[in-house]
């Protein structure tokens, strides 16, 4: 479901069952399955003062979309990433040997 | 407190305040802290279209539950990452760089002397301490050795050489001497021994000459042995 901007409330205004469902019911679980997109309700693009992120072990990356890079970890115990029309690329490590 | 799912709003109704505390108040609370664990309420566990993520710095990561892979910045200015099972690693940058340099060679070698011996014999030996390989830094010895040999008695034959490590035989070759009084054939041959032991060890030489064959003046034999660091 996706969000609708809320109107601000003036006095005399009808909560009624269609705005209780559209505003709160829908919003809410909009902002359940929220993906940090940017667009409204789904969390802003830009992820401030994260300490980690656990990713869940895959064991191969999809291509993203256009214009983006995916990111992941791989059940080997490496992380891969994956640009939009490129292939998977492991990431080395600083303790890697040739 | 856990997310559940929004009730549907009917006319006529008049919310309690056990609706807004359990309908309003208790899923915005569970929206607040969500972790992105896929669950209804806690966010997808697809990012999509995230422009960029800024980590907060912080020192040594912990394991992560199992089948997952923590991923976080270090204070040091580092990426880490650290699979469940595994161990805290370092992400590598394109720029960084493997060291890579040459020893002073170790050498020995033999003048001019008559080779008669079917058995191995006049063994040269250079000693020689690899550096140590088990850190980051890592080596190789590479061992050469080469005689030269002239016939002197107008019989051909094969003459062999070989390479030893710490008195064991690492590699053997031979070449064929020309039939006439004055032929000459040199003999040579390399190994390398990747991350060999830290320990004072002898690189060493030794030739001798084919059964059928009288008699050679061999006029040069040497071992070198030289350390390159690969990174």
């Amino acid at each position: 479901m996706a969000w609708a901007s809320i109107p601000k409330s003036v006095v005399g205004d009808l909560v009624d069952a269609s705005w209780m469902n559209t505003y709160v019911r829908n919003n809410l679980n909009a902002l359940s399955s929220n993906a940090h997109t940017g667009a409204g309700g789904d969390g802003s693009a830009t992820l401030s003062s994260v300490d980690n992120v656990d990713l869940d072990e895959v064991s191969a990356l999809g291509e993203p979309a256009a214009g983006h890079t995916r990111f992941g970890a791989h059940t080997d115990g490496t992380l891969r990433f994956r640009t939009n029309g490129g292939h998977e690329i492991i990431v080395a490590e600083t303790g890697h040997t040739h | 407190m856990a997310w559940r799912t929004p009730k549907t709003w009917v006319d006529q109704e008049t919310p309690s305040a056990d609706d807004f505390n359990t309908e309003i108040r208790d899923n915005l609370n569970a929206l607040s802290t969500h972790s992105h664990g896929g669950a209804a309420g806690d966010g997808s566990t697809t990012l999509d279209s995230v422009d960029y993520i800024d980590l907060d710095e912080g020192g040594a990561l912990s394991a992560p539950a199992g089948g997952h892979t923590r991923f976080a910045a270090n204070n040091d200015g580092t990426l880490r990452y650290y699979a469940d099972g595994g161990s805290e690693k370092t992400v590598s940058d394109t720029a960084h760089s493997h060291t890579i340099a040459s020893s002073t060679e170790t050498k020995a070698s033999l003048g001019t002397t008559s080779l008669t011996s079917t058995s191995y014999t006049n063994t040269t030996t250079a000693t020689f301490t690899p550096t140590d390989s088990t850190g980051s830094a890592k080596y190789v010895t590479v061992h050469f050795g080469q005689g030269g040999y002239r016939n002197v008695t107008g019989t051909d034959g094969t003459i062999y050489i070989r390479l030893l490590k710490a008195g064991v035989q690492t590699v053997e070759v031979s070449a064929t001497i020309g039939a006439s009084v004055g032929d000459g054939v040199a003999v040579y041959t390399s190994t390398v021994y990747i991350s060999p032991t830290a320990t004072s060890t002898t690189f060493a030489i030794e030739h001798k000459k084919g059964g059928t064959h009288s008699g050679v003046s061999m006029f040069g034999l040497g071992t070198i042995a030289r350390q390159v660091r690969c990174q």
